[in-house]
């Protein structure tokens, strides 16, 4: 723009100038965000980043989306679900058990629409992919290949270098953040004696016949091993499989990367097999270069869901938040809500979030306090090893305490060998959620946010460093965790006595009460029937409450002024409360 | 709380001497002159005489104490007088002019004692003196431990005695033991002392308050054997002593053969529990002593009994050897296992549970309290969940419907969770509502439950439950921040119906508006309608005006009238555009107030005050209005509506202007029963409607009571008003500051996974573990989490949680990593 400007001025040889420079720029275009591979992991965030009207190209090798599914599996059935049906409407929810699909705000690109099959076919994968890039119209280049990649330093860029990306052909792309989503792409080699006859996963014959009365010999016992060995068991005399470690199933591991009930994908040398990174998902080596999807599992290997596109996907979308804020001071996305709505958000989310669940003990979701505590800001999936940063990554400030709400297994639940069915597993009462072992929310309270120090440092076999207090809520098979009782009657008190106040739901007619009896009210009077917003109730709610003994019915005494009655204790801030019958009502 | 106030009533009419208090007849002082009273005096009979000069001023204390103990005196069959000493007839006991009065008590006509007026300071110290001088014999008053032995060495095998410490004559203690004496000085002997020392010597402890033993004299047959004492746990007051009393005359240990259910003694009807000593034929001379040692410990706590379970018709489980049996009736029996006789002595004095046979798996006995609902909302909300909700009567909203229907009609919705217990309750106002409007309104009602349309109401911005929301076509959603109640919402409907504020088109239409025949139906809703008037060229008047009529639609009528002709409206109303006129419907009157250059907040603000009533009704869904103005509350407590003449004194003052620093308002008992709950907090005992009372809120917490004994006049109440303004009055009460803070602690599961770890070898070995020891080790964590289980479950308070104990954690920890 400038140069055409300022060019009548210069005469022709202006002009002359502008021509020199234009090839220059063709030969290296910039682009803020580029992304490598649009496999599920690149569509993502691309998704994200075109959702945020930021400047991103994605590049990808073939000449179409997710040309890893084109591929593989080799026997074309994937092994992640496609429950499409899960008895409730909650379209979050329904993403716990989702397992295909990636986020976005159109409810027709789904997974389900595209398979009817529980284990979905791989071809319904690739024309899923290709809707996604195509009805949201993302930027992909395709029949791109990055040869090579290199470090431009700028003091004027985001991250004091740039990424100069050279393609197949020459071209070079110059971006400010670089994100990988390319998989992984390199087989695992081995190198024995014999190693010669090794016919590799990539490469083996899918048609059983080929092995007909064959005994084969099968290296590895993931579930790229199971998926051949199924295939060809049928045809063949004998087949060994052979590996370093015995068999995991999944539903012991409660790692889907283990075989679930006997299927998938892969598996060998951690080390080599990952790249290093960051709990943000940065390259420990250079600034700006985030690495995404599978090769992002290094973060929670063995542990959580990151290497799958139902793990991913939210990992995905964190890492764009820190983006946003890091590069366009978008603070992380919050609500700032009144301290009588923290039992119930935090209900809410431990009951449906899918980014929790799928991702546990990855991303947590985070609630800041305000000063007096009267108000929190609700902070959704962050990745819960950065947390010691959490000010600067999110733009957000933790000055008066903070709550962490994670998913966890019980610590001795699951391992290699252990018997998740093992006698007495479950925990039934409230008062030993601590031990329960099923997933299920774990609610870490700091009244300070912790310094790198103190996490570094945590106990062991502890996520978090010692919390001022914790709470579990127990284990619920359905993962319902709505009872009044079991549920969020110890979330109230666990919340209460954290914040030292008195968080119950009154009625209007008891704020009265207390708003002339008492010079303090507690915060629901306070942020409700004080604002003229108090919760009036109808007959029938105000005759339970005279029958549970809550508070006093005024009305059914039918006393006579000075004489004197036994006078109720409903106005002592304390426990109003005679013992009710209704204990375990709802177990 | 409610049994065992009830137990102690039940009691108290058992009782010989609470029947003599209970009997009662409104007593006067009978004043006589001294000759009238010599008359009167009848042998054998005690009288009370205070002998005072006639007109003599500066005695009404003590008269007003004396006239307190006619009652109570009299109940003991002793006169009180007063005696009028006149000039005519002068009496030595009227004494001379300076050092007056005294009171004197007479046997018959036997003088026994003089007392000066300062001796006798208060009721409790009247009748206290009046019955030790009565009871002279039958109460002991000594000064050592030595006169303390030679009386019980005199008793020995005779009496028991009861030997009370108060700290001083005249004390209300001292009065309990006197009335107690009254009635069993004849069987036991009472010994009285006021000196520390004495009950220092026989080891007493805590000696800060009035104490009570009871020695066991009567059954002592060897002379060098000690009295065996039973202190008195309680406070010395005449029903604790009489129930004290009471429990050392019963039988010290009975044997029953009986269904324990069946089973009553005196310690069931004084309100104290019974402990059965299960025995068997083979074990009775055992048990029988176990027994004998229990009840002595128990003595004056509980009934001990010894139940024969050989001769017993019903069954009681087997293991069982101890049955508890609760004073408070319909209270199961509970069959326990207790292998200790302390575990028995704590039971009783502190209820700690152990764990019951009959319910072996039920181990949730420990924390009745934590895992009890005590918020109401959540409560009711459940004890209403089996009731059939009329849902019908509203549209439920799903993802694929809520677009098209809040875009095709006008439409309500309200946003809810199923396990969110306020937006439960709000539902049923909700459904109340749509009950009201059925048929009549073209508003659809339509409803979200935000546990299945999740993604719904986030895109409605609804992080909040329960919330409402209006769609109108063409028109912003608005959210509803009212009452979450039926009145309140169904109003916001109705007012909705017209646009906020309605456009006026003429001079007739604005009379018409004004009047309340525009909107006739609406008037009940909004007893005030507002109307801004401008000159068409004032578009920035009224743009702040319509700003603050949309922001206040749905609570007040507003319209707006901006014709070339609007100087007609305003001169009849004599004021200058741009202006408000307020029609008040229910006065039949409209004022006017000019507005220049006020802002939409600023109208807001004056069209909300305008709103308040000078002297309102208060109620539950008011009361926060009027609190804004940050005034003390001058509230009159009415049983039903308001007394007329009430109502002109105080709307007198307002007018006069008095009250401008007070809210002044009326609250109607029948309308607002919960105002009970106030008076009670506020007076004890209550006197008679109707109160007035003044209560700062808003500093301080004083409530200021108007004397009961005057009457409701201009007058009265100025002065009084006066009075408190130049701090002349006291409070009744200071309302309490107390924050509110966790009512019950919360499971402290960090301590308890502290513990369990520390019992774990796993931290401590610093090797890697081989599966095999894995395994074994997790076996062995399952059987810990058995015992731990059974352990008092451990509660939390933020406070107490000790860092340091943390950073030792820590510290180990770190230390076991680099080990490895």
């Amino acid at each position: 723009m400038g140069l055409s400007a300022a060019a009548p001025l210069w005469g022709p040889p202006g002009l002359l100038l502008a021509f020199a420079l234009h090839p220059v720029l063709a030969l290296r275009p910039h682009r803020d965000y580029c992304i490598l591979g649009a496999g599920p992991a690149g569509l993502q965030m691309a998704y994200f980043l075109q959702r945020a009207g930021r400047d991103y190209v994605v590049l990808e090798r073939s000449s179409s989306p997710g040309s890893f599914f084109a591929r593989y599996p080799r026997h074309r059935k994937l092994i992640s679900i496609n429950k499409r049906f899960t008895g409730k409407a909650n379209a979050e929810f329904n993403l716990r058990h989702d397992w295909n699909s990636l986020l976005s705000h159109d409810p027709r690109l789904l997974f389900r629409h595209y398979s009817r099959a529980y284990f979905p076919d791989a071809g319904d994968m690739v024309r899923y992919l290709g809707d996604f890039a195509a009805k949201l119209g993302l930027h992909i280049l395709y029949n791109t290949t990055i040869a090579h990649v290199r470090l431009d330093k700028d003091g004027q860029a985001w991250n004091g270098h740039y990424f100069i990306l050279t393609d197949q052909k020459g071209q070079a792309y110059r971006c400010s953040v670089l994100l990988v989503a390319t998989g992984l792409s390199v087989p695992n080699q081995v190198d024995f004696p014999g190693s010669e006859y090794v016919e590799g996963y990539e490469s083996v014959s899918t048609d059983p016949e080929d092995f007909e009365g064959q005994n084969v010999l099968i290296l590895g016992r993931g579930n790229s091993a199971f998926e051949t060995a199924e295939n060809i068991l049928g045809v063949t005399n004998f087949i060994h499989m052979l590996s370093r470690s015995r068999v995991r199933l999944s539903w012991a591991t409660h790692y889907v990367g283990d075989l679930s009930s006997l299927r998938l994908s892969s598996g060998g040398a951690f080390s080599k097999k990952y790249p290093l990174i960051k709990a943000n998902y940065e390259s420990k080596g250079s600034r700006g270069l985030f690495v995404l999807g599978t090769a992002s599992h290094s973060v929670d290997y063995r542990k959580s869901a990151g290497g799958f596109i139902h793990g991913f996907r939210y990992t995905v979308r964190a890492v764009h938040r820190l983006l946003e804020h890091r590069h366009h001071g978008v603070a992380w996305p919050s609500t700032e809500r009144p301290i009588t709505q923290l039992t119930s958000s935090i209900i809410r989310r431990v009951n449906e979030a899918s980014g929790l669940y799928q991702m546990f003990s990855v991303l947590a979701d985070v609630i800041l306090l305000k000063e007096n505590t009267t108000t929190f800001e609700y902070l959704e999936e962050f990745p819960m090893q950065m947390l010691a940063q959490l000010e600067t990554l999110t733009g957000r400030k933790a000055r008066h305490g903070l709550f962490i709400i994670n998913m966890e297994y019980g610590k001795n639940y699951s391992g290699p060998d252990k018997d998740v069915f093992f006698y007495d597993r479950s925990v039934g009462h409230m008062r030993d959620a601590w031990q329960s072992n099923f997933l299920h929310p774990v609610i870490y309270y700091y009244r300070h946010l912790p310094t790198e120090q103190e996490v570094r440092f945590r106990p062991a076999d502890w996520l978090l460093p010692r919390p001022t207090a914790i709470h579990h809520i127990v284990e619920d098979f359905l993962t319902d965790w709505t009872a009044p009782i079991a549920h969020i009657l110890p979330l109230r008190r666990f919340l209460e006595n954290c914040l030292d106040t008195d968080l119950r739901n009154f009625y209007a007619e008891s704020c009265f009460l207390f708003t002339l009896t008492r010079q303090k009210l507690p915060p629901f009077c306070q942020q409700g029937y004080l604002k003229m917003q108090g919760l009036v109730g109808t007959e029938h709610l105000r005759r339970h409450r005279a029958e549970s003994g809550l508070l006093r019915d005024y009305t059914a005494t039918s006393q006579r002024p000075g004489n004197q009655g036994p006078v109720g204790h409903p106005l002592a801030p304390g426990p109003t409360v005679q013992p009710l019958d209704n204990k375990k009502r709802e177990l | 709380m409610m049994s065992s106030s009830f137990s102690i009533f039940r009691v108290g009419f058992s009782f010989v001497m609470m029947c003599i208090f209970n009997k009662s007849t409104v007593v006067t002082l009978p004043e006589l002159s001294p000759q009238k009273y010599f008359s009167t005096l009848q042998s054998g009979k005690a009288s009370l005489a205070y002998f005072c000069q006639a007109d003599s001023p500066g005695t009404s204390v003590f008269l007003e104490e004396l006239k307190e103990a006619v009652k109570p005196l009299q109940d003991y069959g002793i006169s009180v007088t007063k005696v009028n000493c006149v000039r005519e007839e002068t009496s030595r006991y009227c004494g001379k002019e300076k050092d007056l009065m005294k009171a004197y008590l007479f046997r018959g006509n036997i003088l026994l004692r003089e007392f000066p007026t300062d001796s006798l300071f208060d009721v409790n110290a009247i009748v206290a003196h009046v019955l030790f001088a009565l009871l002279f014999n039958e109460v002991k008053y000594i000064t050592t431990l030595e006169d303390l032995q030679n009386i019980e060495n005199a008793l020995k095998g005779k009496a028991n005695i009861a030997f009370a410490y108060v700290r001083a004559i005249g004390t209300s203690e001292h009065r309990a033991v006197m009335e107690a004496a009254f009635v069993y000085g004849t069987t036991y002997q009472f010994v009285l002392t006021t000196e520390i020392a004495v009950l220092e010597s026989i080891g007493t402890e805590d000696i800060e308050y009035a104490h009570l033993y009871f020695l066991h004299c009567k059954p002592v047959l060897d002379f060098i054997q000690q009295c065996r004492r039973t202190l008195m746990e309680q406070p010395l007051t005449t029903l604790n002593i009489h129930r004290f009393i009471k429990t050392m005359e019963a039988p010290l240990l009975t044997e029953v053969a009986k269904d324990p259910q069946q089973v009553s003694t005196i310690h069931l009807q004084l309100g104290l529990p019974l402990v059965f000593i299960v025995s068997q034929q083979v074990t009775y001379e055992a048990d029988r002593r176990t027994a004998e040692w229990v009840a002595w410990r128990l003595l004056g706590k509980a009934g001990v009994l010894l139940l024969l379970r050989d001769s017993l018709e019903v069954n009681i489980p087997q293991h069982a050897n101890v049955v508890f049996k609760r004073a408070e009736e319909g209270m199961p029996v509970e069959y326990l296992v207790l292998d200790d006789i302390d575990l028995i002595i704590s039971r009783v004095e502190s209820n700690v549970h152990t764990q019951e046979i009959q319910e072996d798996e039920d181990d949730d006995m420990e924390d009745p309290d934590m895992e009890t609902e005590d918020d109401e909302v959540a409560e009711t909300v459940y004890r209403d969940r089996k009731r059939q909700l009329p849902l019908e009567l509203t549209v439920e909203l799903t993802e694929e419907t809520f677009n098209t229907t809040v875009m095709a009609s006008d439409s309500i919705v309200l946003f809810y969770a199923g396990w969110e217990a306020v937006s439960m309750a709000f539902l049923q106002s909700y459904l109340d509502v749509a009950v009201k409007l059925k048929g009549t309104s073209n508003m659809l009602l339509s409803r979200v439950n935000c546990g299945d349309w999740s993604d719904v109401c986030t895109k409605q911005n609804v992080t909040e439950f329960p919330f409402v929301k209006m769609y109108k076509k063409g028109e912003n959603p608005v959210s509803y921040a009212g009452m979450l109640g039926t009145e309140d919402l169904l109003k916001f409907i109705q007012l909705n119906r017209i646009s906020c504020p309605v456009n006026i088109t003429s001079v007739q239409e604005a009379e018409e508006y004004l009047s309340g025949k525009l909107f006739e139906d609406l008037l009940s809703y909004s007893s005030v309608s507002v109307l801004g008037i401008f000159s068409p060229t004032m578009t920035r008047a009224i743009e702040d005006f319509t700003e603050a009529g949309n922001y206040l639609r749905g609570y007040v009528i507003t319209g707006v009238y901006s014709e070339e002709d609007v100087l007609i409206l305003s001169n009849k109303y004599t004021t200058t555009i741009p202006a408000l006129l307020l029609a008040r419907h229910k006065e039949g009157k409209i004022e006017s107030i000019p507005l220049a250059n006020t802002q939409a907040q600023d109208i807001v603000q004056i069209i909300t005050n305008a709103l308040l009533e000078t002297f309102p009704e208060i109620t539950v869904e008011n009361l926060p209005t009027y609190l804004r103005l940050q005034k003390p509350l001058l509230i009159l407590f009415s049983d039903g509506s308001i007394n007329h003449k009430y109502e002109e004194v105080i709307l007198t003052l307002i007018k006069q202007k008095h009250l401008d620093s007070l809210t002044p308002c009326w609250l109607n008992l029948k309308n607002t029963p919960v105002g009970r709950g106030i008076l009670q907090a506020y007076f004890d005992p209550l006197p008679p409607l109707p109160l007035l009372v003044l209560v700062n809120l808003h500093s301080g917490g004083q409530v200021f009571a108007f004397p009961s004994d005057q009457s409701i006049t201009e007058q009265n109440l100025l002065l009084w008003l006066q009075k408190l303004e130049a701090g002349l009055e006291s409070y009744i009460r200071i309302l309490p500051a107390e924050e509110w803070k966790p009512p019950l602690p919360a499971y402290d599961f960090l301590s308890m996974m502290d513990d369990a770890t520390s019992q774990h070898p796993i931290r401590k070995a610093p090797k890697c573990m081989k599966e095999t020891d894995v395994q074994e080790n997790d076996k062995e964590q399952h059987e810990d989490k058995s015992t731990v289980r059974k352990e008092p479950v451990e509660t939390l308070r933020i406070k107490h949680w000790s860092r340091s104990n943390w950073f030792k954690e820590a510290e180990k920890s770190f230390r076991h990593e680099k080990e490895l």
